[in-house]
Formats: C-alpha cells, structure tokens, sequence
C-alpha cells in the first residue's frame, strides 16, 4: 500500500507542476534601419524652406542621434542653405526618440536658383551615422538649386481606408499627390476640341439617352424599364458607362452635337454616395446611399457647354453654362452642390489616378456588365501618359530593370493598365512579380512597383508603391 | 449491389443455422441480461438493448478507455455512418451523419441537449465535449422528433454521466501525453493532458463528485512555420506561416451532486464550467515594405476565440403515489465565444488589438418533463411529456461590408407537448406511435410524428420498424447575411421555415448464445430512408441585378444498409460493421442538377482482447471510409456537372492498456496508424476539367500516447 501511495504522490506532483512555459514574444530581432524618405527634391525659387524627412524601418526601441553629413555641388552652407539644428564641423545631429518611426531637420533655402545657362547647383546629404543601428536604402538626399524631375521615392495615396473617399492624382515627376473627395464632382466635361462630357465612375453613375429632347417631358413612369437596366452586375449596363480605356470618343454620353435639336436627353443614374460603414478588416465598404436619378441635356453654345439638369420627378430644370478649361483636362461640375469644382491637377501634372473605378467585365453566361473596382489605378491617357506591364522573371525583376530594358513598343495609352491588376484581394496584398513601366507627359521614363494594398493592421485603402527614374 | 445484398443475407442465413444448434436449450435469462447492455436513449425507463423499440449504438466506457478518448471527437471517428469532419482552421470538429452536416445531429448529456457556440443541442464542436465522467455513448439513427425535438433528423447522440461509485472515496488523477502527428515538445508541442476526479459517498444516499481537466493541445504545424514565420527571401507571401490545425487549450470543471432515497425518489444536479482558448495565426503576412530604408516590418492579423460554458442540470424523478414515473429536468446553459483580432509585429513580437467582441454566444433554458405508467397493464404503457426550450443566441460575421450589422441575435423559444404509448397486444409484437405539437416563437406549429414496431420474429428474430419525423431549424447564416454592395446581393432570409426530415429504418437482429453463454454472437441488419425536405439553398431571387437569397427549396435524401455483427467469447470482443449507403440531391435552386445517387461504402471492427494473467487488455480500432462522390459544377461552364471523389481512407486505432499493482492504469497506443492528413479530392472526370489536385484535411497523422491513470479507491 504504501508504494501506492509514493506512486500516487509522484503523478499527483506531476500533474500540478505540467503546465506550459509563457509565451515569450521576442520576435525575430532585426537591425535598427534609417534613411532618407526621398532622394532629391528640386527647390524652385517660391520655396524658402523645407522639412526633410528621415524614416526608421521600425519603432525606434531607445532614444539615439542621427548624424549627417553634406557634400556641396557649388552651394555653401550658411550662405546659400542652412539647416535646423545646425551644422557643427560640417555634421548635423538629429535627436530622435524611443517610440517614434521618423524624424525630420529643416532645410532652408538663402538664395535663389542660378539662372538659366549658370552651372547647376546642388547639394548633398548623408547619414553617416546612427545609434545602436545603420543607414541603408535611402542614403542620400540631394537639394537641387534647379528643376528636375523626382529620381523617385514611395508614395502612400491616402485613398481614405475602407470607404475609399478619395481621388489621389499622383504626379511622379514633382512626387506630389493631389487629394479630391470623390463625390466632389459628377460631371466632366472635356477642354480640348470635342464637345464630350464624361461621368464620375467612382460612384458607379451611368447615362441612357432617351428619345426625348426637352428636358421637361421626360417623367419617372417614361424610364422605369431603363432603370432596371441601369445597374452594377446587369446585363448589358455597360453601355451605360464610359468606355474604361479612357478615349474620350467612347463615352456613354454622345458627343455633343452643334445642332441644338441633335442632343437628347439622358437618364441619370447617380450611383452610391461614398461608403460611412466600417467593414471587416480587409474589407472595402466603397458603396453608401444611392443617390438616385436625374436627367440631363447639354448643348453647346459659343464654345461652351450648356447643361440643362433636373431632378427625374421635376417638370422644370436648371441650366448652366460651363466653359473649357484649356489648361485642364476637363472643366468640373456637381448636380449636387450645382457649382463648378476643381478636381484634376493641370493636364501634365499628374500620372495616376487612384480611385473606385467602373470597368466592364465578360459575364460568365454570356455578355457584359459594368462592375465597380476599389483600389483602382488609371493612367492619365488625356495627357498620353503611356505606360506597360513587366512580368518578373529570373533575369529580369523590378531591382535591376534599367532605361535599355524599356520596349518602346510595349507602351500604351489606355488607363487601364495598371487597373486592378496589381492587387490581389484574396491575398490582400499586391500582386507579385508586376511592375510597371511609365512615360509621362514630359518624357520622363520611371519603372513603378506596388508595395502594400493595406495598412500594417490590414486595413484595406491604403495602397502604396516605389518608383524610381530611368533617363 | 446485388452482390451486397446476396453477402448480407448469406451471412444472416449462416449465422442462423448456427444458432439452431446454440439455441435449443432454454436460456437463462438473468445471465443474458448481466451481459446485456442497458439504454436509456428514448426510453421510457432504462432498459436493456434487446428490449428498448429502438435501435441503440452503445460505445462503452471501456471503448471510450481503450480509445484514450478525453472528448467526443476522439471517439466517433469509429462509428458507422457518422464522419468526424474537423475545421482546422477554426480548431473546430463537427460530426457528420448520413452526409449531412453537424446541424442535422442533436448531441445530448443526460438526455438533454448541450449548448454550443453554434446551436443548442445541434452544430456543436464535438472536442468541447468531454468525457471523463462518462458511463456510455448512446447513438441512435434516424429522426427522432418526437423524443427529442428540433434538429434530431438524421440521428442522435446522447452521453449518459456516471453518477455513482462503488467506493467511498475514488480519486482519479490522471495523465495524458500525446504526439500530434510526429510533432512532440514537453511544453510548445504535442497535446498534453491532466486531470484530476474525486468522488465521495457520504452515505448510502448522497454521492458527489468533482473534476478539472486540461487538455492542451499545442496544434499541428504540418508543413506550416509557426507564428514568426515569413518568406526572408522576397516580399511576397508563400502561405507557410501559421498551423494547420490551430493550438487551442481546454479547461473542464464538473460538479455532481446525487440524491438517492434508494426508494421511489433521485435527484441530481450537475455543474459543468468549461474554458477553451484557440489561437489563430493568420498564412498571410504583409511585409509593410520600406522603401526608403529597404527594410521590411512584416505584420499578420492573429486571432484568439476564447470559449466559455456553464452549464447547470437539475433532475428529479421518480414515483407518484407508487404508480405514475415521473422524470423531470431543468437545465441552463450559456455559451460565449469571444473573439480578439490583433495586428503581431513578428519582428519585434508586438501586438496591436484591432478588435475584440462577442462573436457568437447563446444561452438557453431548457425544461423536459415525461410522465409513464399511469395505469399498470403488460398490454400498453404511455407517456405524455413536456418540454420548453428558450434559445437565445447572437452570431457575428454576418455582414461583411458593415461591422455594425455584423452581430444578430436571435431567438428560438419553443414549447412542445409530446405523447407516446408503447402497445403490446400479445408478446410477439409491440409499437409505440408517438406524437409532438412543437409551438415556437419564430414558426407556424409543428407537427411530429413516429411509429416504432418491434416483432419478435419466430427463431428469435426481432424486427424493428422505426419511422420518424423531426424539423431542422434554419440557422443564423440563412436567417440573417447580409452582403449587400453594389456588386454583390447575398441576404439572409427572415421567413425561411423550418426544414422537414423523416426517416424510416429497419433492423432485422438475432443474439446466438453458445450453451454455455461464453459466446455471444448478434447480427444485425439495418436498411434505411432518409430524406429532409424543404431544405435551404441558397437561391438567385434576381437575374437583373444579380441577387441571392436562401429559400427552402432543396431535397436531400439517402438509403443505405448495414450489417453489423457483434460477437464476444470470454476476453475476446469483436465487432464488425459494414454500411453501404446512397446519397441524392433534388437541388431546385440550380437550373440544371443530377440527382443520381452517389454509393459509398464505410466499414468498421474493433477487436479487445483480455489477458487476464498480465492484467493486459489489448484492443484494435478500424474503420474505413470508402470513396465519396459529389457533383460539382463546372467553374466555368455552369451548365457541366462533373463527379468530384474524396479517396477513401482508414483510421486505425491501437492500444494496450496494462494495470499495475491492481490501481495503475498504463495504456499505451497509437491514433491513425495509417497516418491519415489530408485525402485527394479529385474531380474525377479528368481531362481538360480537372482543376488540380484538392485535398481535405482530416487528421493530423499518427500520433502516440501514453495515459497514466491512478484509481485510489478506499
């Protein structure tokens, strides 16, 4: 009996002191990495200073000092540039501390750019030295004291997370990003020679000419089998929509003729205000409230566009002339604020276009639909920005493509190129082993690759990608 | 098929001659009984297997050892008809019975259903349910409505708790150390399992008994990396991190407390608490690239569900006035399951909540009564019954677009009056019609029926015909999605009714007794229909713009027949199983189906055998899962339907359990010998459709244990 009990005693101790040993999380420890956020920027004469960013490539775990050092290219600190903290014996030190992913020192400018002709001026910085961790990437900045076009950087378009509320108009040359609401505006209408007129696809709006050409006599009860064609994933509802390459001689609205009688009115499906619910993580709520119908006419007159509006219901309307806008692709107008609105940057100064977006796919049994994308990205093809895709393969990846690599035949000028194709939902991230190749209206040639789809938590809406200047 | 039958009768017809030669003398009854197994499973009273109307599947408390079984899961992957389906991903199992899924079975303790995450009594994540205090698995198959209510439409299966001991005091500690798959560590890996029972009679009366067990099982990697896991040589995600079978760590307390007058009167009343912890680690990581510093920061969405259950269950019963047995529960139950999303920063290990809420809970009161023996007649007995259950459940991740509409809450308040009778006009036939009015908060009445005859059948032979009905309620996922954007149009429908299942099986068995009564053989063989009907499909309500909604609409039916033989000579203990069954789909949602039926075989024996001398038990488990066939459809060609088969496969079990100094239990045995993970899903028909190679997973592969149990008893 009694060598049961020493048995019973043993498994009794064994059976208190099983239990597991704590979770340690230590992760996978890393170097501590920083580097300058851009390579260059090209200071214009307007600009008097600068915040020139640093960033970390992680939570800097203790606090540690960033030295930096410069090399001048005909610019003399203290007389043509300073900085904030100062130079010391020709090194700046930049505190930074425990907790933060980034840092800055000030860049200010003393004297203007040489004028044309004179030797090009620049100067250049280093990170030289950083505690307890190393610089690497983004060695280097250069202050040009003359214009030229961005060697490059990252860019996070800030799309406005799940509901995707913005249109961010990239301009890669400047690295400057242009930020619109995208239910700002719902009608474009075109600045060059033609009379076209296009839709705001961000909100999934759509156009049906009807027989009718006074605006007053169309009525609800005339257009109720029209409506039903007039959706998202319906047979057929692409024609209701602009082409999505982009060419303006494909819009879902006519060109709008000289002859006065010519020009019908059109249906107006208003689409979806901008999305408010907050989805799942990983998950887009792009589409809110449908802001249901109205009709239009437009004419033209004396060079100008004229828009006659009204509520579906309403035996009245309003008209408004709208003006081209030469400098722009389109002259911008809301039927809801009933106001002319600025969206696009001037014509050559942007790239892409990161907004919700209507393509129009093959249906599984047959036909076509329109369907709404997020994340989309279109090329500015107005302005003939042209651009290709590039599969990487072992020889060739986005790293080591160079200027001699480019195939000028591969080039086209259709806004979807980029598209949808550089995301992969199910996977949420970017698509591997794509990049792209762009030429923009200045002839600046960049290789382009996505980097995230989502935030670091997963959140859907926050694209972001590299680029780097070929020529 | 013909082939089939023609082996099923030769194999009735030999065992029948046989029999001649055993059976001629007059049995002693009382013997027979000792070795008889008693149930309790629909039964009016508890009665012996050979008496009960319907047909009981018993797993023994001895199956239960020699299959080291420490929950459901463990041990129903030997059963006939029934698959144990695990969703590793959410560390979940389900069982499976005829085809049908988990909501179709009605899983009970004592009688009364358990709560789960998922439903009440149904849907139920069969490794939460634990066995250490079990007396016997009661299984019946068929729709059993009337009995037990809602959802009880292709079988059920009831636990029966042990609620007495022989002993003063019994202490039971035991250990559990278990491989999972190849995959061993004194702390981060394998399943490792502790658990400590005392129970107490403080008189001839009163007996109580406690329980706390652990159960941690440390997942299955498989061919996965763990949590730090990424893909160092580029940014792009390879799928490996993570597990293939999420860790997860269960906590089981119990409390009973029995009250016996040892006359006409017992009680008891039973505490269950119960914790469950599942980690899930995302396959996706995002690298978060940095351009600038050519650095990357890579991040995954982790999860942990954490589960809890109470559990409470009052009984009385007993006599009234020395004539009329009564037996009444009363039982409350909650569930919650709580989910936590966080962002893990595998490089530095931090984490970042991003949400955390109720994902799906459920409480629910139920309440049964039944009444019997009103009058005393050999000829009839009847039973009247009531029962109530109140139903109160919330699911998440029913909206995807909005997480404000993510949560529904639902409740299901039925209350039902039943009656049977059991009629024996002379000694050769008896049945027992039986009848339910179900009134529910949600549905239109309900109405449920059953017919149950036995014949004793010249020669011994008893014939059971076993016909029933039971409705299977919709669940949250019919009743309430919403995936409403502007692409797409999937919603739940609020007035789904209730589906219709209704079965009717036969058994033809026999017990051959040697004249001794050493051996023991009993055939039996079972035929079936089942059918629900009115079962919810999800449908296209629009063409224009394209709009799902779920409708009931489908039929699902099955036929099948079994042979089972059971057969027992002193130590030795044996049965084998052969099941050959049909399934058909009448899927009026689709334009175009094929309702062919689809065959499948399973097949499954066990062996024990006893060596007396060395206190040694040895036993084999088998069962085998033939081919299964289902239609698919094209991809892209809606209008082409292929046959997709899952391979067959074998769990094999094995053990010997040795006792030491009389109190020291050591058994030592192996799971899935044959090594199963995952099983080739294949899209038969080859050729230009066959889309690649799929697979399901269904095992984490061979696995060891060994169990060190200590009966102190004084």
């Amino acid at each position: 009996m009694k060598y049961k009990f020493h048995l019973f005693s043993l498994l009794l101790i064994a059976f208190l002191t099983a239990c597991s040993d704590d979770d340690n999380d230590t992760g996978i420890s890393n170097e501590f990495v920083v580097a300058f956020e851009n390579q260059n920027y090209s200071f214009t004469n307007s600009d008097t200073e600068r915040e020139i960013n640093l960033v970390f490539s992680e939570e800097a775990s203790q606090s540690g000092t960033i030295r930096i050092t410069y090399t001048e290219n005909g610019l003399i600190y203290g007389t043509d540039f300073s900085t904030t903290p100062q130079a010391n014996s020709g090194i700046i030190e930049i505190p930074f501390e425990a907790g933060t992913t980034g840092t800055s020192f000030t860049f200010e400018k003393l004297t203007p750019n040489p004028i044309e002709g004179e030797e090009l001026e620049s100067v250049t910085f280093l990170i030289a030295e950083v505690t307890n961790g190393i610089s690497q990437g983004n060695t280097t900045f250069t202050a040009n004291y003359f214009d030229a076009a961005s060697a490059g950087g990252s860019v996070a378009p800030e799309l406005g997370g799940p509901n995707q509320g913005n249109q961010v108009y990239v301009d890669l040359s400047t690295g400057t990003e242009k930020i619109v609401e995208r239910d700002r505006w719902d009608l474009a209408f075109y600045s060059k020679n033609e009379f076209r007129v296009k839709l705001n696809s961000s909100l999934f709006m759509m156009a049906a000419a009807l027989e009718e050409t006074n605006i007053d006599n169309v009525m609800a009860n005339d257009v109720l089998q029209l409506q039903n064609q007039m959706q998202l994933l319906q047979d057929g509802s692409n024609e209701y929509v602009d082409d999505p390459s982009g060419s303006i001689s494909e819009t879902a609205i006519d060109e709008v003729s000289n002859t006065i009688e010519e020009n019908k009115v059109y249906l107006i499906n208003m689409g979806n205000e901008v999305g408010t619910n907050t989805p799942e993580v990983g998950s887009v709520a792009v589409a809110g409230d449908y802001r249901g119908w109205m009709k239009i006419r437009i004419h033209q007159e004396n060079g100008e566009y004229v828009l006659q509006y009204a509520d579906l219901e309403a035996s009245t309307h309003q008209e408004v002339s709208i003006a081209k806008s030469p400098e722009y692709n389109f002259t911008f107008f809301s039927l809801v604020n009933e106001t002319i609105v600025d969206v696009e940057p001037q014509a050559t100064q942007w790239d892409l276009n990161f907004s919700v977006f209507v393509e129009v796919l093959d249906l599984p049994e047959g036909g076509q639909t329109a369907y709404g994308f997020s994340d989309y990205v279109a090329t500015n093809v107005l302005a003939e920005t042209k651009a290709y895709e590039v599969s990487a393969n072992e020889n060739l990846n986005y790293q080591n493509f160079a200027l001699e690599d480019i195939d000028e035949n591969e080039f086209e000028i259709d806004q979807r190129v980029i598209g949808s194709n550089w995301r992969d939902v199910f996977s949420q991230s970017v698509t591997p082993n794509l990049f792209y190749v762009i030429e923009d209206p200045d002839g600046n040639l960049y290789k382009l690759r996505f980097t995230a789809l989502v935030n670091e938590n997963g959140v859907r809406g926050y694209p972001s990608f590299e680029y780097s200047l070929l020529n | 098929m013909k082939y089939l039958l023609s082996t099923l009768l030769l194999t009735l017809l030999t065992g029948s001659f046989y029999a001649q030669e055993t059976n001629e003398k007059k049995k002693d009854s009382l013997k027979q009984n000792q070795l008889e197994e008693v149930v309790l499973t629909g039964q009016y009273n508890p009665q012996s297997v050979n008496k009960s109307v319907f047909e009981v599947e018993v797993l023994t408390q001895e199956d239960i050892k020699l299959l080291a079984g420490n929950n459901l899961a463990d041990v129903l992957t030997q059963t006939l008809n029934m698959n144990v389906v695990p969703q590793a991903g959410e560390g979940r199992s389900g069982i499976e019975q005829f085809g049908f899924s988990s909501g179709y079975v009605k899983i009970l303790v004592d009688n009364i259903p358990i709560v789960g995450d998922e439903g009440f009594g149904n849907a139920i994540d069969v490794t939460q349910i634990n066995l250490d205090d079990i007396q016997q698995i009661e299984i019946i198959e068929g729709s059993m409505g009337v009995q037990y209510g809602a959802d009880a439409v292709t079988g059920v299966v009831n636990i029966i708790t042990k609620k007495s001991s022989d002993h003063r005091w019994q202490i039971t500690p035991y250990l559990q150390e278990e491989t999972v798959g190849s995959e061993y560590g004194w702390f981060d890996e394998g399943r490792h399992i502790q658990s400590l029972k005392i129970g107490h009679n403080f008189s001839n009366k009163w007996y109580a008994q406690a329980l706390y067990t652990r159960n941690d099982f440390k997942g299955f990697l498989n061919n996965l990396k763990g949590k730090d896991y990424y893909n160092q040589n580029e940014p792009v995600n390879d799928s490996l991190r993570g597990y293939e079978w999420l860790p997860k760590e269960q906590n089981t307390f119990k409390g009973l407390v029995n009250f016996n007058n040892q006359k006409h009167f017992r009680a008891f009343y039973k505490f269950e608490y119960f914790t469950e912890e599942t980690l899930g680690f995302a396959n996706l990581v995002r690298f978060n690239e940095n351009s600038a510093t050519q650095t990357v920061n890579p991040t995954a969405n982790d999860e942990i569900f954490r589960s809890e259950r109470f559990y409470h269950h009052l009984n009385v019963s007993g006599k009234i006035e020395r004539q009329v047995n009564y037996n009444i529960s009363a039982s409350y139950q909650e569930q919650l399951k709580n989910y936590e999303q966080f962002t893990y920063y595998l490089n530095t290990g931090e984490k970042e909540q991003l949400d955390k809420y109720d994902y799906n809970t459920r409480n629910g009161f139920f309440s049964r009564g039944t009444f019997s023996n009103f009058f005393n007649s050999k000829k009839a007995n009847f039973e009247i019954g009531y029962e109530t259950q109140l139903d109160e459940g919330t699911q998440s991740g029913l909206a995807l677009q909005d997480i404000s509409q993510r949560n529904k809450k639902n409740t299901y308040n039925t209350y039902s009056g039943f009656a049977s009778s059991e009629i024996k006009p002379n000694s050769t036939f008896s049945f027992r019609p039986g009848f339910r009015l179900m009134m529910s908060s949600r549905f239109n009445p309900e109405y449920v029926a059953s017919l149950s005859t036995k014949i004793n059948l010249p020669r011994n032979y008893q014939l059971r015909i076993i016909a029933g009905t039971a409705p299977k309620l919709p669940d949250f996922e019919q009743l309430f999605t919403y995936m409403v954007d502007s692409n797409h149009n999937v919603q739940g429908n609020e007035n789904l009714n209730p589906e219709n299942g209704k079965s009717v099986f036969l058994h033809l068995k026999k017990t051959f007794w040697s004249k001794d009564y050493e051996l023991k053989y009993r055939p039996k063989l079972s035929a079936w229909y089942l059918d629900v009907d009115d079962k919810i499909d999800l449908i296209v309500v629009s063409n224009s713009p394209l709009a799902y909604r779920y409708e009931n609409i489908d039929l699902h039916r099955t036929w099948g027949l079994s042979l089972r033989n059971n057969l027992s000579y002193k130590n030795f203990r044996t049965n084998l199983g052969i099941s050959f069954s049909g399934q058909s789909q009448i899927l009026n949602a689709s334009e175009n189906y094929n309702d062919d039926y689809l065959y499948a075989v399973q097949v499954n024996t066990n062996v024990s055998y006893t060596v007396d001398k060395w206190n040694t038990t040895f036993s084999g488990f088998f069962k085998y899962n033939g081919p299964t066939y289902q239609f698919v459809y094209d991809a892209e060609n809606q209008n082409e339907i292929s046959r997709s088969k899952l391979e067959g496969y074998g769990w094999l079990n094995t053990s010997i359990r040795k006792t030491f100094f009389e109190d020291l239990e050591v058994t030592l045995g192996a799971r899935n010998v044959l090594d199963i993970t995952r099983v080739n899903l294949s899209n038969g028909q080859g050729g230009a459709h066959s889309s690649g190679a799929q697979s399901q997973l269904l095992g984490y592969g061979r696995s060891y244990f060994l169990k060190l149990l200590y009966n102190l008893n004084f």
